[in-house]
């Protein structure tokens, strides 16, 4: 019941923020419910599934999620999730939770900083030219085009592989990258990772389902809980103040990667 | 039905009967008496993303945008490559 309250609430942060909720499923799965790194990266992935394709639904019905960017980014973050899911079956525990605290640092510093491109400039017509609507800020048919295509690809081999090597949802990395690097607009960036994320989670959670690692009853937990809290998290997006809670996160995420840090060295 | 609600429709129905399986096998297991319906539960969940790729692909040949039928196809060879991979690791 704890852990799906939890997951309740992973989902809902997962679904405010275009993040897959695994950067709190691993340090409560580890620490609270003492399962080693590998076992709680697999039920993560499951619970990123959940998170992913409950928010990814209304966000692509409602066209804010772009489809056609998200399968052209998924090409070379699947690669990356491949490898880094071959390459964490040889790593040690507590190399993969050391991993993991420095993307906490990473997500929490962004988030700190909100370096959110509100500006996305002129815009050419041609085949990285889409445009969106969204009713909640007031936005309808505004154009934009995907600047830095090549090298934004080369850049989620990386995240790609971050995620499936940490069971972390990649999401911390791809938003600021789609929206800062990319020049495409914040809520189509978010709702664009939300999609993405389901895709780069299958590709880790399939290794380790074949593997036979996902430990079943609390991959389900975290999956149903997650998928509630991505559900409600999506339908309270529109209406919240991100900016300020974007503040509260971050310092929580420095306290996890420091309790992680801790775990890693074997002192919790 | 367009690109986006296809696709949003097969993520939720996915989703849902695979979630409604984890609610059942979950009793089910907590009981003692299987895991298989936990399991089913999981597969259909972790495949719902895939399926809304080939949904998407499915829109983008009948709408015939050659350069995305292109990059969609080259995803799907992809995420098969991760799955041949991972079964013979």
């Amino acid at each position: 019941m704890v852990l799906m309250l939890i997951a309740i609430g992973a989902g809902i942060v997962g679904a405010l923020f275009g993040l897959g909720g695994g950067i709190i499923f691993i340090p409560v799965l580890t620490i609270l419910f003492g399962l080693d790194a590998t076992e709680a990266v697999a039920a993560s992935l499951v619970g990123i599934v959940a998170t992913s394709t409950g928010s990814a639904t209304g966000f692509v019905k409602k066209g804010l999620s772009n489809i056609r960017l998200g399968m052209l980014l998924e090409i070379t973050t699947t690669i990356g999730a491949i490898i880094g899911a071959i390459i964490a079956s040889y790593l040690e525990n507590w190399i993969l939770l050391i991993l993991f605290s420095m993307v906490m640092l990473y997500s929490g510093f962004k988030m700190a900083v909100s370096p959110e491109r509100t500006e996305i400039g002129e815009c050419r017509e041609n085949e990285l030219t889409f445009e969106y609507s969204d009713p909640a800020s007031g936005v309808e048919n505004r154009k934009y085009e995907v600047r830095n295509i090549r090298s934004g690809m080369a850049l989620c081999t990386i995240a790609g592989a971050v995620s499936s090597m940490t069971g972390v949802g990649g999401g911390s990395i791809k938003v600021p990258l789609m929206n800062i690097y990319m020049h495409v607009p914040i809520k189509v960036a978010s709702a664009t990772s939300s999609y993405m994320i389901g895709i780069t989670a299958f590709s880790g959670a399939i290794i380790y389902l074949i593997m036979g690692t996902i430990p079943l009853q609390v991959a389900a937990t975290v999956a149903i809980g997650a998928y509630i809290g991505a559900v409600i998290g999506t339908r309270i997006a529109g209406r919240t103040n991100a900016s300020a809670l974007k503040r509260y996160m971050s310092a929580v995420f420095f306290i996890i990667a420091f309790v992680m840090v801790l775990k890693a060295g074997g002192y919790l | 039905m367009s690109l986006n609600s296809e696709t949003a429709w097969i993520l939720k129905a996915e989703t849902s009967v695979g979630l409604a399986l984890m609610a059942v096998g979950l009793v089910l297991s907590i009981a003692g008496i299987t895991d298989l319906l936990l399991l089913a539960g999981i597969i259909i969940l972790i495949f719902a993303p895939v399926m809304g790729v080939l949904v998407s692909t499915k829109c983008l040949l009948q709408g015939k945008e050659r350069p995305w039928i292109r990059v969609a196809a080259l995803l799907i060879v992809i995420l098969v490559i991760g799955m041949i991979i991972s079964y013979y690791k």
